[in-house]
């Protein structure tokens, strides 16, 4: 298996495509026919339903094109049969093309197989310049010469003690087979010969590869330009593999290259007019990382999802003359360009983005280009353009400048979808092309076809993602039938919703996976089906009651800002409903009386499109926000609802004015002036945008939220039909209770809730979350240079150990937020029995501030160091805590800065998180213990136990190990850290945190058990004798062999596990001699416990260690993406024979 | 129909008022105003602001042949 996708059922899959689609097609022709009008929202639950099936049965469609096209299959090309002195190769197929070979044992061999694979080569090498670049004839065609050869493979040898479909590689390529040639081997068996699939992912190394290839191929799409770097999304046509090997033709996947400024003939690449052009290109052609935790950022499936299998990075050493990457043209000339119409959209784009840049300022203009021009990309790192040396009190109004990103502050507000280029922004431009020509009173006949262009080229130049090519395909429906036809059939959204995801899928499959992609349909159809029956529900509201609504609303609110563990606690929903309920109550008999406000207070009369835009909001979170926002980002945007009520109106004036603007300021001489006037006026348009933002992400929470199953979306979504439909449900209730003879009055009422139960069945049955067996589960994480480590116990205890680094410079990576919440978010763990801070390191304890904003803690366990914690302590004194009175020894200034910040303020920064001021927040208040939201800080003094638990006979505990009270000597930070031992029966793990070199003697002297099956490297396995950049190898060796050497003795460990990745971010310039350190410790571990016991998180990824209390077992999140196929299914070692 | 025409210009005319009171009383948009006026865009406060901003795409006027890349 060369993809990640398992298509074992891919043909059930193609007969649930028939089964669901051609009836519901045959139900759309019919109708069609027919002449018959569907109804949305609520309408005829046949229609609606017919509508739904249609929509599943694109999808399904789309879904197993997708599986089609993830997986490429290798081509059985014959079999080698073996029965007695009969040796024979079947042969049901020629090979295509060059190809490499694979043999796979397919039946029982009593013995070794060795054969060697005759045939012949037609080496394809392309012809080249004086200069040596590859030739193109003139009609665009890569020149060729051939050379063709016979050739006998390597000897191939097939062991018999190997299992059914085993397989090995043929080393050498073949363009036909003549024969076998048999060597030795039993009297019967049969082996399988396979070519290998030319897709570009099967070319790909993993990690560092060593090997360069020659690609050549097509720019096909337009650069992306940064200011360091140009991304470039080659689709390749041939690849030299290896140099100097044949060139094979590719079969599939595109290359994403990625080239930096240095290369000759830069300039000329990171340009628009670079899109269609031929390349060159030579380099390592390796594969995107995939997730290093469980529940983390899968970029590799990421990228495969938009067809890219390959990477390639190129840059230029000054002593290579050559460049990497160069253009090519046919016969020699000027390179090729794009599809006209895609090179003129994009000249067009960039002609709109100059005008931009002129008028107005950055970062207003970056947010003018993403909403107007899809360019998201110029947002990244863009920050709310506050200043912060401007008065306390504007701060405090949310207008001073933050950390956080433009970006990050739209994804929290909820109003990140103004940058998706949605059907919104569609349906805004096609309003305003609609009003611009009926300003000039042409014929909707004549414009319609030029506004449906308009739109094409709209969403060729935001690059056609799924929601823009969605939002064009129904509203180009939509001008059509209204244009021509003059009625509005296929103007309902009930047919365009199937028919644009029909066409998107048909085109595209690979984006049925894309979450905007089920993000725009989700909404699409909220809006259609959700919107008036919450609108019906809305306009009952009236008199006391609407007050009685609104005040819980607002309450609600209010409480969800100021509290947001408090709203998410059963006990709370019992209190809230038990209020509501009485409240409405008092409300409808006191209006019974005639007391309160009038009837006429009342949802229905507010003016129609204030309601059905509010109805639409509430339509907009139930449908698609709170489901889909939960199961794609586990965070759900708490105040979205009420920044849209602003954003959305405000983002039809901004999109509608920088579209004018831009085009009007194409007509030469006053055209720029036109569009400075205009874009003037929208600089306080988007300004205001980007405050609105900006403060809604300082009002309201965006809590991370445990991620719901796919069971539980689906029996969510099927609950939500009932409520949408309920009254023709009700109507076939009673019509199916009549029918059956079930004539008592409750019989609808009972069928109705055995149909209940029948929907949430599925939670009932499903297999539970978590199906590892029952033991110890401890997982050590992968981020980077810093420690987190989670562990379950037999019992069920949930325990974080340490929370990774937080960067707020450059990169921006937050460990806690990118991997730490959503890994136990995938693991649905919302509450901690404990976090347990070894050190005050910020590689170790810069997380905790944010893990304690999103999660239950019930205790924090940490050093003395940090005992009596408060956001009141001077530099000064900190310093002297964590030190032990030492002072600023033996780590950089800026280091003991960076603590201080994480744990007590930053001065620069008061909004900054801190773990000082994450604990005040966390005191015994009454609120608090409601919610369950107290800390109780714990500081071990000396060697305690911490959790004691029996389970199946066995203690399991964590050791706490405090190193000593006498002054640690040198690295007082490191070496004053906690050591922790957890132990579950008769194993073992072995934490020793942060501490260096004198610390780990300080533990072994204290005469602790230290003996552990496993042991966590300490300090990230890069402990430095002494605080220099350029450590020396003799002093770090004899420091391992005189301190670390006494450890690995007393724990006698099987495992080692490194917890390493780059130091930079962490120790800037002296990363450099953390990861030298780093490579002599890993070699010193791995001659002691050997190479296959040594795991590293930054090669292996996470690494899950389990135990039943006797025996223990290590999987790593790098093992567990091979064995769903991978790198070690990408070709690593082809040889060619000549 | 005739309402989204209408609406069209209101905010068409509200943004042209908007716009140039923005221009007389924002130093930065002044200042662009005139350097777009000498036909120096490059060297306006609004345009140096954006100087990171797509480095690649210069400014060109409509209609001029100036190469912008």
């Amino acid at each position: 298996m060369m993809f990640p996708v398992d298509a074992v059922h891919l043909r059930w899959w193609h007969a649930a495509t028939a089964l669901v689609l051609i009836p519901a097609v045959v139900w759309a022709i019919v109708r069609l026919l027919r002449g018959e009008k569907p109804v949305e929202g609520g309408g005829p639950w046949r229609a609606t339903a017919g509508t739904l099936l249609l929509f599943a049965g694109a999808a399904l469609l789309g879904y197993s094109r997708y599986l089609e096209a993830h997986n490429v299959p290798d081509m059985r090309i014959g079999e080698v049969r073996i029965l007695g002195d009969s040796r024979t190769f079947h042969q049901v197929a020629a090979l295509p093309d060059t190809s490499r070979l694979r043999l796979q044992k397919s039946g029982e061999l009593t013995e070794d197989v060795r054969i060697r694979i005759r045939g012949e080569l037609d080496a394809r090498q392309v012809e080249r310049d004086e200069r040596g670049r590859p030739l193109m004839d003139a009609d665009g065609n890569w020149r060729f010469q051939v050379y063709r050869f016979p050739l006998v493979s390597d000897t191939i040898t097939i062991p018999a003690e190997e299992p059914i479909g085993f397989e090995v590689t043929v080393p050498q390529p073949f363009s036909r087979i003549t024969g076998i040639e048999w060597l030795s081997g039993p009297d019967e068996g049969r082996i399988a010969v396979f070519r290998i699939s030319n897709h570009i992912g099967s070319f790909v190394r993993p990690g560092r590869a060593q090997s360069p290839v020659t690609v050549l191929g097509r720019i096909t799409s337009d650069p992306r330009v940064y200011d360091f770097k140009t991304v470039l999304m080659v689709t390749p046509a041939f690849i030299q593999f290896p140099a100097g090997g044949p060139f094979f033709r590719v079969e599939g996947g595109d290359i994403q290259v990625t080239i930096q400024p240095n290369i000759d003939g830069y300039d000329r690449l990171a340009r628009t007019e670079a899109y269609g052009a031929d390349i060159v290109a030579e380099g390592e052609l390796t594969v995107a990382r995939a997730g290093a935790n469980p529940g983390g950022f899968n970029a590799r499936q990421f990228m495969q999802n938009y067809n890219v299998y390959g990477l390639m990075n190129l840059h230029q050493p000054r002593d290579m003359d050559d460049p990497p990457i160069r253009l090519i043209g046919p016969d020699g000339g000027s390179p090729r360009t794009g599809h006209p119409l895609v090179a003129f959209s994009l000249d067009l784009r960039d002609r709109v983005l100059r005008l931009f840049k002129a008028s107005m300022p950055f970062p207003q203009s970056a947010f003018l280009g993403g909403v107007t021009l899809g360019l998201r990309y110029g947002l990244q790192g863009a920050q709310y353009p506050g200043d912060r040396e401007q008065p306390e009190w504007l701060n405090r109004l949310g207008l001073g400048r933050s950390e956080s990103t433009i970006v990050d502050d739209f994804r929290a507000s909820g109003v990140n979808h103004v940058l998706a280029v949605s059907g919104l922004h569609v349906t805004i431009l096609t309003a305003m092309f609609i009003a611009i020509f009926s300003l000039l009173r042409l014929p909707r006949q004549f414009f319609v076809p030029l506004v449906i262009m308009a739109l094409i080229v709209f969403a060729i130049i935001t690059g056609a993602r799924p929601s823009t090519l969605r939002a064009v395909i129904m509203n180009s429906l939509f001008l059509l039938t209204w244009a021509y036809l003059n009625k509005g059939l296929l103007s309902s959204v009930m047919i365009g919703v199937p028919v644009a995801a029909f066409m998107i899928l048909l085109h595209n499959p690979l984006v049925v996976v894309d979450p905007s992609f089920t993000l725009s349909f989700g909404a699409i159809l909220s809006l259609a089906l959700i919107t008036m029956p919450v609108h019906d529900v809305l306009c009952r509201l009236r008199g006391n009651t609407f007050l009685a609504v609104i005040m819980l609303v607002v309450a609600t609110t209010l409480i969800g800002i100021h509290h947001w563990a408090l709203v998410v606690t059963p006990a709370f929903w019992v209190f809230w409903i038990t209020l509501s309920v009485s409240l409405l109550v008092a409300a409808s008999a006191l209006q019974g009386r005639g007391w309160g406000v009038p009837r006429s207070f009342a949802f229905s009369a507010l003016p129609e499109p204030v309601s059905t835009f509010l109805a639409a909001q509430v339509a907009i979170q139930i449908g698609m926000m709170i489901p889909l926002s939960a199961y794609y980002f586990s965070r759900w945007p708490f105040g979205g609802a009420y920044a849209n009520l602003i954003a959305i109106p405000l983002i039809g004036v901004v999109v509608q004015l920088g579209a004018i603007a831009g085009l009007l300021g194409l007509i030469p001489g006053i055209g720029p002036f036109i569009t400075l006037l205009l874009n003037a006026a929208n600089w306080l348009f988007t300004t205001f945008f980007l405050w609105l933002a900006h403060v809604s992400t300082l009002i309201f929470p965006y809590p991370v939220v445990r991620r719901p199953r796919v069971i539980e979306v689906f029996v969510y979504y099927v609950l939500l039909a009932a409520l949408v439909w309920r009254k023709p449900l009700g109507g076939w209730i009673v019509r199916r209770c009549e029918a059956w003879g079930w004539k008592h009055p409750r019989a609808p009422a009972l069928f109705a809730g055995a149909l209940g139960l029948l929907a949430v069945s599925p939670l009932v049955f499903a297999p539970p979350r978590d199906t590892r067996p029952a033991g110890l589960h401890a997982t050590i994480l992968s981020v980077g240079y810093g420690s987190s480590i989670f562990i379950e116990s037999p019992g069920g205890k949930k325990i974080l150990i340490d929370s990774g680094f937080v960067e707020h410079e450059r990169g921006r990576r937050n460990e806690a937020d990118r991997t730490i919440l959503p890994f136990l978010s995938d693991q649905g763990v919302r509450s901690l029995d404990a976090l347990i801070l070894t050190s005050p390191l910020p590689e170790r304890a810069a997380g905790a501030a944010y893990l304690l904003e999103q999660l239950r803690v019930d205790r924090l366990v940490v050093p003395s160091s940090l005992a009596g914690l408060v956001s009141t302590w001077t530099f000064e004194e900190f310093v002297e805590k964590i030190t032990g009175g030492q002072g600023m020894v033996d780590m950089p200034l800026e280091r003991f800065r960076r603590m201080y910040e994480e744990c007590v303020a930053h001065s620069v920064w008061p909004q900054r998180p801190s773990l000082a001021k994450a604990l005040a927040s966390r005191g015994d208040t009454p609120v608090n213990r409601w919610s369950r939201w107290v800390v109780d800080v714990v500081v071990p003094e000396r060697a305690t136990a911490l959790f004691e638990e029996w389970t199946g006979g066995k203690l399991f505990r964590i050791e706490v190990l405090p190193p000593g009270r006498e002054p640690p000597g040198v690295f007082p930070v490191e070496n004053r850290g906690l050591a922790l031992r957890v132990v579950y029966g008769d194993f073992a793990l072995l934490i020793p945190g942060s501490l260096q070199y004198e610390g780990q003697r300080q533990l072994v002297e204290k005469g602790f058990p230290l003996r552990s099956q496993v042991l966590v490297a300490p300090h990230q396995g890069a402990a430095l004798p002494e605080l220099i950049d350029r450590p020396d190898r003799a002093d770090v060796e004899w420091a391992l062999n005189r301190y670390t050497r006494s450890l690995l003795e007393a724990a006698n460990p099987e495992v080692v596990v490194m917890e390493f990745g780059s130091p930079r971010p962490v120790l800037g310039d002296f990363g450099r001699a953390a990861v030298s350190v780093h490579e002599i410790t890993r070699r010193f571990y791995a001659e002691r416990v050997g190479e296959t016991s040594l795991y590293s998180t930054d090669r292996d990824l996470a690494v899950m260690v389990y135990s039943d209390g006797d025996a223990f077992h290590i999987d790593t999140q790098a093992r567990r993406h091979r064995a769903r196929g991978g790198e070690e299914d990408a070709v690593s070692d082809l040889s060619i024979g000549f | 129909m005739e309402r989204g025409v209408n609406v069209l210009v209101r905010i068409l005319a509200g943004a042209l008022i908007l716009g140039g009171l923005v221009i007389v009383f924002h130093p930065d948009y002044r200042e662009t105003w005139k350097a777009l006026w000498r036909g120096d865009v490059e060297s306006s406060p609004i345009w140096q602001s954006n100087a990171d901003y797509y480095r690649e795409v210069f400014f060109d006027l409509p209609g001029s042949d100036a190469s912008s890349n």
